[in-house]
């Protein structure tokens, strides 16, 4: 069968040279093909999402949705029944808190403890009758189905676990140096206006020895041990100028857009077409990656698995290809940390 | 909705279409590999594929003939994958079942490809290291091209011929070997509406993560393209669509700003441009 052409593959060729480049798909002329798929039988499409129907039936009452001045910020997962629900923390905006149950009801919650580490907060929900999410034991494969089911009947999205879990690395953030690069010792070359090694005074011929004490001797060394370190951090940099040897403490900094150093994240933009991704979307010690397409405030629930046992916890929507879960053992670990500190709290607040 | 009429009734999504090649020197650093690997043995499908010669067996190599795609029928699958839309728990099991199990079975074929400063995907097709990739990815004949496989071994090839208006590319490995490989298959019975795997490296190769996997459907078939919601992304170009046999179908291409708009080229095309892809020359 001879398949009419249509399509945006043939504008690229004037672009392929290009690593990346832009262009206008052209429209095709008519062709007799079948139909399209209809939108309600995509993967994440309405018809398709109701074959998850008894996921949902499962884990509805074990999820709650919250908001924060009546706008959807995040779902949560019911650790506890007398009303604990986890949730991604930086998703929960200043405001009133309130959450949706699977009950329709709207009831008031209140944050009670934050985990910076994995960016996930414990949530006190006033509401009776939650039952607690069951969380799933065993391996998880890639390939297997993931659901992140709502309050609602059918879920809100379905995807596979793409890739086993992993540790995924804070942004990169820049001390704001170009190495010279006819040397591989870390000697600096230029200095990025505005970013932290120029206010720190370091200079155009500067050789960096240390970082935190920890000795480096080239040029990848140095970038290695800096891409621990998160946006805002300020490690100590030895820095050898001349005969002189001193320290200075560098500010990390995370370019926006448009500032010095910010085509160095080109790419990363490029990874994030077809819509918004979570404000913290990298930084934790171990996550499930899958290709559910979540919406940013979609994200804090849980992530389940065709038994409607919990595999995780949905902690970011990271790229069009990205949606990262921290596994069920890490969020255990998590949930312990938020009750000691949270039964701190209140014991020094007594 | 036709798709041609789909993008002109949507002027936002009159989109960008994007080369989906990674800039090396953003992605991950450079595995840890060895530069000789010891290749798995065993083909990715049990099925022999007699149109794939070995070029190394013969002095003066001719050119290897064009791939025969591997027959399959749809009456093969497990009924919960040709049907319209899954409707059941039970379907679902048996479909995470079969997909699980084709991720495992095709996963050492598929390979992360540095060429000059862009990196991209591929995948293996013939026991003696026929790769097929986009033909952005390869930019021209006859570079250097270095392998990565999904544990970090590599290998040491060049990229053959490139039709850059259709986007088809088509590498070797040089390295001996045999490799592992993938079936090829064809168009005559991929219907809108299968589910399909998507394999590649987005965002450069990483050792830590490795293999990157995504499940979809086929939204439209086109001569020159398919378009599926595997959503895919920078990094992944060249690399593999498989059908539910296991068998390439399509090879990663563009993409829109639309999380549908995943273009993949057909893997007839590169049956068509087979003698200049296999003489290693330009398409002109």
């Amino acid at each position: 069968m001879k398949r009419p052409r249509l399509s945006p593959i043939r504008s690229l060729p004037a672009l392929a040279l290009a690593l990346a480049g832009l262009a206008q798909i052209c429209a095709a002329q008519e062709f007799n093909a079948p139909p399209p798929l209809a939108r309600s039988r995509y993967r994440n499409g309405e018809e398709t999402l109701r074959a998850f129907a008894p996921v949902s039936a499962e884990t509805r009452h074990s999820i709650v949705k919250f908001n924060v001045a009546g706008e959807t910020v995040a779902l949560g997962a019911v650790v506890d029944a007398s009303g604990l629900a986890l949730t991604k923390a930086s998703e929960l905006k200043k405001g009133k808190l309130t959450c949706w149950l699977a009950t329709e009801q709207e009831v008031d919650a209140e944050v009670i403890a934050i985990d910076d580490q994995e960016d996930v907060a414990l949530v006190r929900v006033h509401a009776q009758g939650l039952e607690p999410i069951q969380w799933a034991t065993g391996e998880v494969g890639e390939g297997q189905w993931v659901i992140t089911p709502g309050i609602a009947e059918t879920p809100h999205a379905v995807g596979i676990i793409s890739a086993l879990p992993r540790r995924i690395r804070p942004p990169r953030a820049l001390i704001g140096v170009q190495f010279d690069f006819g040397t591989s010792t870390p000697k600096i070359e230029d200095l990025l206006p505005g970013l932290g090694a120029e206010k720190a005074g370091l200079k155009p011929g500067d050789v960096i020895v240390a970082v935190n004490g920890l000795a480096v001797t080239n040029r990848d060394q140095v970038v290695e041990k800096l891409r621990d370190f998160r946006d805002g951090d300020t490690p100590r940099l030895r820095v050898q100028r001349e005969e002189k040897q001193f320290d200075a403490e560098v500010r990390m900094t995370v370019p926006k857009s448009g500032q010095p150093g910010s085509a160095l994240y080109f790419q990363q933009r490029l990874s994030r077409m077809g819509g918004e991704i979570s404000q913290r979307a990298e930084g934790f010690d171990l996550a499930i990656e899958h290709d559910s397409i979540l919406h940013t405030w979609l994200c804090g629930g849980p992530l389940v698995n065709l038994d409607g046992k919990a595999i995780g916890l949905n902690i970011a929507r990271a790229g069009r290809v990205t949606t990262y879960a921290l596994p069920a053992k890490l969020v255990k670990q998590v949930l312990e940390r938020l009750r000691a500190a949270a039964k701190a709290a209140t014991t020094a607040s007594n | 909705m036709r798709a041609a009429e789909y993008w002109r009734a949507q002027p936002a999504a009159w989109v960008l279409a994007v080369v989906l090649a990674a800039p090396g020197a953003l992605g991950a650093p450079p595995p840890s590999g060895s530069k000789n690997p010891a290749p798995t043995n065993l083909p990715a499908h049990s099925a022999t594929n007699a149109q794939i010669q070995r070029a190394s067996n013969t002095n003066t190599p001719a050119l290897p003939p064009v791939p025969r795609p591997t027959p399959a029928r749809r009456a093969d699958l497990p009924a919960a994958l040709t049907k319209p839309v899954p409707t059941s728990i039970a379907d679902l099991r048996v479909i995470e079942q079969h997909v699980k199990a084709l991720v495992a079975r095709v996963s050492p074929t598929v390979v992360a490809v540095e060429v000059g400063t862009g990196s991209g995907s591929g995948v293996i097709i013939s026991a003696d290291g026929l790769v097929l990739s986009a033909g952005h990815v390869c930019g021209r004949p006859g570079r250097v091209v270095r392998f990565t496989f999904p544990d970090g071994k590599t290998a040491r090839g060049k990229t053959l011929g490139v039709n850059l208006d259709n986007d088809t590319g088509l590498m070797k490995i040089t390295d001996r070997g045999p490799w592992p490989y993938a079936a090829m298959g064809d168009l005559d019975q991929a219907q809108v509406g299968d589910w399909v795997l998507a394999l590649g490296h987005p965002g450069g190769f990483d050792l830590k993560r490795s293999l990157v996997v995504r499940l979809g459907r086929i939204i439209e078939v086109a001569e020159d393209a398919l378009q599926t919601d595997c959503t895919i992304s920078p990094g992944d170009s060249g690399g593999p669509l498989f059908d539910m046999h296991g068998r390439v179908i399509g090879i990663h291409s563009a993409i829109s700003s639309s999380l549908a708009g995943n273009y993949h080229v057909p893997v007839t095309e590169f049956y068509d441009d087979w003698e200049v892809l296999a003489k290693g020359a330009n398409w002109k």
